[in-house]
């Protein structure tokens, strides 16, 4: 049968992509239906109970500037809130949030179903419908035919998923969820160059089988700023992780057992994360190291299980069971659910325009992890981007891309879609070339008017946003306009505050610079009588600190985006480029780049192509 | 002449008849035009991709070198799908094909255009990869050092060894800052040798200029006389020092005169002393009032000291140029102010402009990464200078990427949890 209401967009599947996806493109107006296996596991953490990192609170603070769902849902169910790098910079300062699971689900669940143009349908995709190149809706196992004009793939790791444990292997998408099956057959029709990738899962363990009083304790930290700017304060009553070690015992039983891992003996040959490795490969790639830390994380207030953040594994059960009973703390540890390897298909995102739309099938669009990325954070950037897109598509509003100057969002699709992956994509702040521009306490900043273009922000979001530009801006201007003296007075009001007096005047800015001054303190002395926010606060930090070097960035963005503005034709037939060889032109003809910048990140790019390339535009143009 | 790309063995095959050619080895045969009609007999070579000068198929025809029989040729080859190689052609695509770096394909040009041995010579070691190696070993080590600081940003959380401030600046010291000064000193010397240098000769009238020059270029360039103002125009002569090409003006006397031509030639002497990179002055030793200078010099010379011996000022060279006195000692003090220096290893000179530029870049990024190396709270500055610093050697050779630093990331750590 046909789905009695046609829809503008469908969303298939609903993790942290989907659930973002749905949501922008209802903000933007579309009619939505999200699609999913089991309503009763919409957003569900399916690995570590945690949202942000380094690199990735980055992301959710972005996807919460674009009016997304992350930062919301993770301030609401978070059990613990930690500042990372906080001794660095804060351009590389990170938040991290560990959060209750079943919480984060329910939370997510009520947002959705509380967007008055979104509807939910429980069903599995199977195939989808054509009309010429364009998509035109898809069809699940009950033979229902949803019709829509975008469509988009958030399929995690269900397409094609199947997992493993020592010899043993389970089709699945996730342990306990039935894997999807025929829509990879489709995508193959559909002549989508298809790959494999790898991740892991520790298994958890039962709260109540730890001896937590031998254990370190990790506390949270209560000065964080939620992720969202629409979140107050972080919760206060906060929960402690704890910390134990891997032992040369524990080191010795996986050795023993190696032939057995599912990763080791040859079953899998997919590329896992590097960054994530199993407990086994660090174990042999690292052999001169005698111990591994490992976080034991709770997955919910009242919830039993702990999540021991470090031991990702596809051992046999028996030698997991083994190889957690030797850790500090763990001797008597029962396993609830053993871990895993799972494998499952994604599209080599080469195949996408940085809109997040398949160059191919006009209307498809696909975002996380089927595009070879990893992580919650990274998904729901790339559901929030594909909704916007997906929505401007079907009732002809205008795209969105990002670029790389402006989000960690436009790093990361600018690098899936120019240079594919190999192995599960995560994002590092390293990854960005403007990293102190790209700040989570200017997520806002960088993106609201963007947002307000887009259509996303509420009239009060709206007036909220211009209000703290505003404040940042004004107060920032008084900061480089202000002296610190040495006046009476002046000694009078910096004892007051336990600053040191300078030797002679100085510019303010170069005050909060000095080895003995805290910057913090040195905002009060400007002349606000009102107390700061903490996410002004943070931003005016910030912009404090690197005074001079934003400035010497800026210079360096100017240059990147005169490559970006130089638009180069989708038609472009690259055999007419002369003196391009044959393997740039193969890879110029895959990717099609949009912008000559585009064009000159492509891996294996030489410069002289890139001069290539020029020439023949500057002809094109002269003609 | 030769064919570069994936038809030229076709071609090949065409315009000779042969149905099979070996790789890599000389085949006597005759080539046609597409009439038919024979163009040459020669050598004809085949040179399988990838294992050829650019990396593509090569083949290579060897005739007897008659122009109007190679324009035939070339008619037909044009005919078959042959385009022109533009300037530098061939070696671009071994560039892009990854046979050569760019810093051996600007080999490639010096070779052609050394003017003396030892610049061809240094060319050819560039062209081997001797100083692309040295960059691609200094890019390796500033790697490592970017990867320790990176890591230590990205992965904080993981449990990673603690970043030890004092010994990385040690070793950026050691390992980056100096090689790259060291090399930056060989500077002059190597882009003197490819671009050559300009030696002005000045003094007064008389005092033996021309004779200098005759003397240095080793045949009567100059026309030599006792009258004043004999050398009125700027005179020019090519020869080398060293190994170093030099271009030797002889200018005309330094003196207050009537003659409108010789004031032309005065003020094109003192034009000339101000563009050379070495300027000469000659004095005499018979007359002092020739021994004021005035323009400052690099060298100073008092000639004729076989007939007088005089008390001079100690910045003199004594020599002789009509006996060949002291020239020796002028042409060590010449190649030394042209920058020549021993050097066990001249595989390592900079020669050109754009790598010394680069190399300036890169230590001026790597000097301000030292400056906050000390300050925590700025890791990630020092940071962006390295990779700065990084990118700019990475120009020199043509490549760059942040993939390669975090693949050294994960190879050197443990991280994951």
């Amino acid at each position: 049968m046909k789905h009695p209401d046609v829809v503008d967009v469908i969303v298939v599947g609903a993790g942290h992509a989907g659930c973002e996806c749905a949501w922008a493109a209802a903000n933007r107006g579309a009619s939505v239906r999200l699609i999913t296996q089991n309503l009763d596991t919409i957003a569900k953490m399916s690995c570590n109970p945690a949202i942000g990192g380094i690199g990735k609170g980055h992301l959710v603070h972005e996807v919460d500037a674009l009016a997304g769902l992350m930062g919301a849902v993770a301030d609401s169910s978070a059990l613990q809130y930690r500042v990372l790098n906080q001794s660095k910079g804060p351009a590389v300062q990170a938040t991290r949030a560990q959060c209750d699971r079943r919480y984060y689900h329910m939370a997510m669940r009520k947002l959705i179903d509380s967007h008055p143009n979104i509807s939910l349908h429980q069903g599995t995709v199977s195939s989808l419908i054509f009309s010429g190149d364009n998509i035109a809706g898809v069809v699940d196992e009950f033979g229902i035919e949803h019709i829509a004009s975008s469509v988009v793939l958030t399929t995690g790791t269900f397409l094609g998923g199947m997992i493993h444990v020592g010899d043993r292997t389970i089709p699945a998408g996730r342990a306990g969820d039935a894997p999807v099956l025929g829509l990879t057959d489709e995508l193959y029709r559909c002549e989508f160059n298809l790959g494999r990738l790898k991740t892991g899962t520790p298994p958890r363990l039962d709260k109540k089988t730890i001896n937590w009083n031998v254990l370190e304790k990790q506390l949270g930290d209560p000065d964080a700023v939620p992720f969202s700017s629409m979140s107050n304060k972080v919760i206060q009553n906060q929960i402690a992780c704890a910390i134990t070690r891997t032992s040369e015992r524990g080191h010795h039983i996986i050795l023993e057992n190696m032939a057995r891992s599912a990763i080791h003996s040859g079953k899998i040959s997919s590329a896992g994360p590097r960054y994530c490795p199993s407990i086994e490969d660090k174990v042999v790639r690292f052999s001169d190291k005698s111990s591994h830390q490992i976080f034991l994380e709770p997955e919910g207030r009242d919830h039993n299980e702990i999540y021991p953040n470090g031991i990702s594994t596809s051992l046999p059960v028996d030698v997991q069971w083994a190889f957690v009973r030797s850790i500090d703390g763990l001797e008597h540890a029962t396993i609830i659910r053993p871990g895993y390897a799972i494998e499952y298909d994604y599209v080599d995102p080469t195949e996408l325009r940085p809109t997040l739309e398949t160059k191919k099938i006009s209307g498809l669009f696909h975002a996380g992890q089927i595009n070879g990325t990893t992580g919650y954070e990274e998904a729901a950037a790339q559901g929030l981007l594909a909704g916007i897109n997906a929505a401007a598509h079907a009732i002809d509003l205008q795209s969105w891309v990002p670029n790389r100057s402006e989000a960690y969002l436009g790093v990361m699709v600018d690098d899936l879609v120019t240079k594919g992956v190999t192995e599960p994509y995560r994002m590092f702040t390293s990854r960005a070339e403007f990293r102190l521009q790209l700040r989570e306490d200017n997520a806002d900043l960088r993106l609201g008017d963007t947002a307000i273009k887009l259509g996303l922000y509420s009239e009060e979001r709206m007036i909220e946003f211009e209000l703290r530009q505003s404040r940042v801006n004004s107060v920032f201007a008084m900061a480089k306009n202000s002296v610190v003296g040495t006046s009476r007075s002046w000694r009078d009001r910096l004892n007051s505050i336990d600053l040191p007096v300078p030797s002679r005047p100085m510019d303010l800015i170069a005050y909060t610079h000095r080895n003995d001054v805290q910057p913090l303190q040195t905002l009060r002395l400007l002349d606000i009588c009102q107390e700061f926010e903490a996410k002004d606060q943070r931003s005016l930090l910030a912009l404090m600190h690197y005074e001079g070097y934003l400035d010497k960035q800026m210079i360096e963005v100017e240059r990147f985006k005169k490559m970006e503005q130089r638009q180069i034709p989708r038609s472009l037939d690259y055999s007419k480029v002369h003196g391009l060889s044959t393997e740039c032109r193969q890879l110029l003809s895959k990717v099609q780049p949009g912008t000559l910048g585009q064009a000159s990140r492509i891996s294996g790019m030489t410069p002289s192509a890139v001069t290539c390339l020029i020439l023949f535009l500057n002809k094109c143009d002269a003609n | 002449m030769r064919l570069s790309g994936p038809g030229a063995l076709d071609i090949l095959k065409k315009i000779t008849g042969l149905d099979n050619i070996q790789p890599r080895a000389a085949t006597l045969t005759r080539w046609h035009d597409n009439e038919g009609d024979i163009l040459d007999e020669g050598l004809v070579f085949f040179f399988p991709a990838p294992h050829s000068y650019t990396g593509d198929d090569v083949v290579e025809l060897q005739g007897h070198g008659s122009p109007v029989l190679l324009r035939a040729l070339l008619q037909s080859l044009y005919q078959l799908g042959c385009k022109p190689a533009g300037p530098g052609e061939f070696t671009r695509r071994a560039v892009e094909n990854g046979h050569l770096d760019l810093s051996q394909a600007e080999a490639v040009a010096a070779c052609i255009d050394a003017a003396t041995v030892r610049s061809g010579k240094q060319a050819l070691r560039q062209l081997q990869g001797v100083f692309g190696q040295h960059i691609d070993h200094l890019m390796q080590q500033l790697t490592g050092l970017v990867a320790q600081v990176e890591a230590c940003l990205d992965f904080s959380e993981e449990d990673i060894p603690a970043l030890h401030f004092e010994k990385l600046s040690v070793q950026m010291q050691q390992t980056v800052i100096d090689p790259i000064k060291k090399l930056l000193r060989t500077s002059t010397l190597g882009e003197r040798l490819f671009d050559g240098a300009v030696v002005a000769i000045i003094g007064a009238s008389n005092v033996g200029k021309s004779s200098l020059l005759n003397a240095l270029s080793g045949y009567d360039r100059a026309i030599v006389s006792d009258i004043p103002g004999t050398t009125r125009d700027v005179l020019e002569i090519d020869f080398e020092i060293h190994g170093i090409p030099v271009r030797l003006a002889d200018t005309a006397g330094l003196r207050l005169s009537d003659d409108i031509v010789e004031q032309e030639g005065i003020r094109r002497a003192k034009m000339a002393a101000r563009q050379a990179d070495v300027i000469i002055f000659v004095a005499d030793a018979t007359r002092p009032e020739t021994w004021n200078a005035s323009m400052d010099a690099n060298i100073y010379l008092m000639n004729k000291i076989d007939i007088i011996q005089p008390q001079y000022p100690r910045h003199f060279i004594p020599v002789s140029v009509r006996h060949g006195k002291g020239l020796v000692n002028l042409k060590d003090s010449l190649a030394q102010q042209l920058g020549d220096m021993p050097l066990a290893d001249e595989g390592l000179l900079v020669t050109c402009e754009r790598h010394r530029n680069l190399l300036s870049e890169a230590l001026l990024h790597l000097r301000n990464g030292m400056s906050t190396i000390r300050h925590q709270e700025q890791l990630e500055l020092t940071a962006m200078e390295l990779r700065s610093a990084w990118s700019a050697l990475g120009c020199i050779l043509g490549i760059g990427d942040i993939e390669y630093i975090l693949d050294r990331v994960f190879a050197d750590f443990c991280i994951g949890k």
